[in-house]
């Protein structure tokens, strides 16, 4: 449920969190010393290429980018201030996560990247000066590319075998007994068959269950990170 | 006389529910590797220290909220208390699944014991229970079993009858639904399982509907989830972290699994079909051997002898129908309807019937139909009789109508002794075919037809695969001995009183009367004499009859001599479609309806009626 409503928020200001992201990918490159070309933005960010492009044209809209040709992209100032805003978030709260409360980097750096698109300038300062107060200092400071969760798509677009969790069950009154059978959001299941008529065979909760293509065309997934 | 103590069996399709209720009562009763097959209510008593005590059978279900048949009726079961103590059957192969229905089952705080079914088998997959951990965790007592070797199924009783407790579990759901059920609670001092139904499904239109739907759409807009979604994902949640706690999952040994060649187009569906064909040569071949020894020896042992009695006019009438009518119902019973379900039990226990019903699922959907259509449809090759009867299978009232039609269509085995009898041994193989391909052609037209104007829903197919697993003798014998008297019980009564209101006709003179009649319009519409119309008739009794009864009105085998080609061509094409024999009838009857049955009936004497008036003009 926690995760739907991420889910949800993410439909919602997915615009917004990506372009941060991008502005924050331009910037991570460039900081390693290498051209930010749309292709190595598009493998910093697991997310579709149609929808990287529209947040890259939406970013110049905004005066945040300019494209250089052959030399990829660079920041404005005021795109440059963008990203190393949002890039001083996650570190504030990564280092925040991982010295103060204790949780393991990998999961701090997850909530870092989910957090950083959400929450105030005033509250980084307060939690910044806060952690110098402490004198809590993170050991290391460069920061992890924030992995976007893969996008959703239709089950059947999948091949066999592969890990999936479920995103959501479109009708899902219709089909009750998909939910009674333990399909639901955030459920892994695996495509155990697929017939070339799109009829499939899941694997959920360690059963395996056939479903007509009409109902496994409501269903939609991911891939499991 | 206090009443005796009643438990019931509640769990998953496939759990070993029915295999521990027939071990305990030693009734039988159908055990199915094939989901929801127990759908009947089984009872049955079992003795325990000088004391009656009740057993139900509950059918097999995945949740208490769905609106399946199976599913009302347990919820109602529980609802109404009907039962002192609930003995819920888990598979410990699958406990989180399992566990999901349990936390549903222990909301309506019926004293509970919890049977955990498999665990050998759990333990060949390296799957380690804590019983105790378990117990405690619901609150109830926890028993490990192996039904399939009957261990430890008496003391599932001991345990029954020990007062077990009121299962303690309760799922957290979320606070905004927890919010509503305490509301829905106090408002109207209802109980939290009834407060959790109204949310789930807010039915009627009460003041409780009302409220259970506000507070419902309320929880909908702020969630963007259904209350009956965060409900099951709660539950399922639960039932993962208690899963987790309780087992321990050792490494799995490898296994050979079967499926990655049983459920691929390739060599899967060349698989179905050979399967297909091999049922159907072993109803050509074995059914057709026993069903003339049998046709013999009522022949040798009861109609010779009753002749040879003499007795007099309406006495002997009646007496020989009454034979041919048991020589007609044990001629179709023992070697194609036992056979058959022989065959069948073997394929539904060994659970190959469900990959089947997958890999049909495709062309079932031209017929309006799922995956599961195919069985009937097979099975209506060697008797109507039993493929009607599976028809139960399938889950929508608008399936099981249009594969009845449909079935009931499709020439099974007697159909294909006229056939080739008359048309392929007087006029040739390739008209012999030549039938068969007319009747297909009518069951497809029929088929896209029905699909587009039979009203009903049509829902997909969520099947849950059977594990694969080898098929016990004695539960194959028993379940087809089982359907067997049920097939008897259905259609024997029918088929005694028309054969003997046919034998009276006979006597009385009817019959000839009737040929009387029908003769010009025999001839008339389908070219063919009288004699061969009266043939028709006996058809009902038997389809073969048709064929019997020919030969002996014509007076010869030899029916070249007495009709021509196109006459014997008509006659097998109109006894083939024509009307289903009454067995047939009799079990659309008690499957779909009156209404259905006789609407089917008209439909196949029309199409039968009018193909062969076409056949005439077209060939003359």
């Amino acid at each position: 449920m926690a995760y739907y409503i991420i889910y949800d928020s993410d439909t919602l200001y997915m615009q917004t969190s990506l372009e941060e992201d991008i502005l924050e990918t331009i910037l991570l490159i460039q900081q390693n010393g290498d051209v930010p070309t749309q292709e190595r933005i598009l493998s910093h960010l697991s997310q579709p290429e149609a929808s990287i492009s529209t947040a890259l044209e939406q970013c110049m809209h905004l005066d945040l980018i300019i494209s250089g040709g052959s030399s990829g992209y660079h920041l404005t100032p005021a795109g440059r201030r963008a990203a190393e805003m949002i890039s001083r978030k996650h570190a504030v709260l990564e280092c925040f996560l991982k010295e103060t409360l204790g949780l393991e980097a990998e999961a701090a750096s997850r909530e870092a990247c989910l957090l950083e698109h959400d929450i105030s300038e005033e509250t980084i300062n307060a939690l910044d000066s806060f952690m110098q107060s402490k004198g809590g200092r993170c050991r290391e400071h460069h920061r992890r590319p924030c992995p976007t969760p893969p996008a959703s798509r239709p089950l059947l677009s999948f091949p066999e075998g592969e890990p999936l969790i479920v995103t959501f069950v479109s009708c899902p009154g219709r089909h009750r007994r998909l939910i009674d059978l333990g399909v639901i959001e955030g459920e892994p299941i695996i495509i155990r068959r697929k017939l070339h008529n799109e009829a499939v065979v899941i694997s959920v909760k360690g059963c395996d269950i056939a479903l007509s293509p009409e109902v496994a065309s409501e269903i939609h997934a991911r891939r499991s990170r | 006389m206090t009443r005796p103590l009643s438990c019931a069996l509640i769990g998953n399709p496939s759990v070993g529910k029915s295999l521990i209720f027939n071990h305990l009562t030693g009734l039988g009763v159908e055990v199915s590797n094939y989901p929801g097959t127990t759908v009947d209510l089984m009872r049955g008593n079992v003795c325990f220290q000088r004391e009656m005590i009740e057993l139900v059978d509950l059918p097999g279900i995945y949740s208490l909220e769905g609106e399946s048949e199976e599913e009302t009726l347990v919820r109602g079961i529980l609802k109404r208390k009907e039962v002192d103590i609930l003995i819920a059957v888990l598979d410990a192969t699958h406990l989180e699944r399992n566990l999901y229905l349990l936390l549903q089952i222990a909301e309506y705080k019926i004293p509970m014991v919890i049977v955990l079914n498999m665990v050998d088998e759990a333990e060949k997959y390296g799957i380690e229970i804590d019983y105790d951990i378990l117990s405690e965790k619901i609150g109830s007592p926890v028993i490990p079993t192996i039904a399939s070797e009957g261990k430890n199924i008496e003391a599932i009783i001991d345990l029954a009858t020990g007062k077990p407790s009121i299962p303690t579990v309760a799922v957290p759901y979320d606070h905004h639904v927890e919010a509503a059920v305490r509301s829905l609670t106090t408002v109207f001092g209802i109980e939290r399982s009834a407060a959790l139904q109204a949310l789930v499904r807010p039915e009627g239109s009460d003041d409780l509907a009302d409220s259970a739907q506000g507070l419902g759409a309320e929880i909908e807009k702020r969630h963007n989830m259904t209350p009956h979604q965060i409900i099951a994902t709660n539950r399922h949640n639960f039932s993962h972290a208690l899963a987790g706690e309780v087992t321990e999952q050792h490494s799995r040994p490898p296994r050979f699994d079967l499926d990655t060649i049983l459920t691929r187009a390739f060599p899967g569906i060349p698989i179905l079909i050979a399967m297909i064909i091999v049922i159907l040569l072993l109803v050509f071949t074995a059914g057709a051997f026993f069903e003339d020894v049998i046709v013999t020896f009522f022949d040798v042992y009861a109609i010779e002898p009753f002749l040879a009695l003499e007795l007099p006019g309406i006495a002997s009438a009646v007496g020989l129908s009454i034979i041919i009518a048991l020589q007609a119902g044990m001629g179709i019973a023992f070697p194609y309807v036992f056979i058959f379900y022989l065959v069948i039990s073997i394929i539904e226990d060994s659970g190959y019937l469900t990959r089947a019903a997958f890999l049909a699922d495709h062309s079932m959907h031209r017929f309006g139909m799922h995956g599961q259509g195919i069985i009937p449809m097979v099975l209506g090759f060697g008797c109507s009789v039993p493929a009607l009867m599976s028809v139960r299978l399938l889950t929508t009232r608008r399936e099981r109508i249009i594969a009845s039609v449909l079935v009931t269509m499709i020439p099974c085995s007697a159909r294909t002794v006229v056939i080739s009898g008359i048309v392929a041994s007087f006029i040739g193989l390739a008209a012999a075919f030549s039938v068969y391909g007319i009747v297909f052609l009518l069951v497809f037209a029929t088929g896209i037809v029905l699909s587009k104007v039979t009203p009903g829903q049509q829902f997909g197919m969520i099947l849950e695969m059977s594990v694969l697993r080898v098929p016990r003798p004695d539960m194959v014998v028993k379940k087809a001995w089982t359907r067997l008297s049920e097939f008897l019980f259905i259609a024997m009564p029918l088929l005694l009183v028309s054969s003997v209101f046919l034998g009276i006709f006979e006597y009385l003179g009817l019959v000839s009367t009737f040929q009387d009649i029908i003769t010009p319009y025999s001839e008339a519409v389908l070219g063919l004499p009288g004699f061969a119309a009266t043939a028709l008739l006996f058809g009902i009794l038997r389809k073969e009859m048709a064929f019997e009864t020919l030969v002996v009105l014509a007076g010869t085998a030899d029916l070249g001599a007495v009709l021509s080609g196109v006459q014997l061509y008509i006659f097998a094409v109109v006894c083939v479609l024509f009307i289903p024999c009454i067995s047939t009838i009799a079990v659309l009857i008690r499957e779909i309806g009156k209404r259905w049955a006789i609407l089917i009936s008209l439909y196949t004497v029309a199409v039968g009626i009018i193909v062969g008036a076409l056949l005439k003009i077209g060939m003359t």
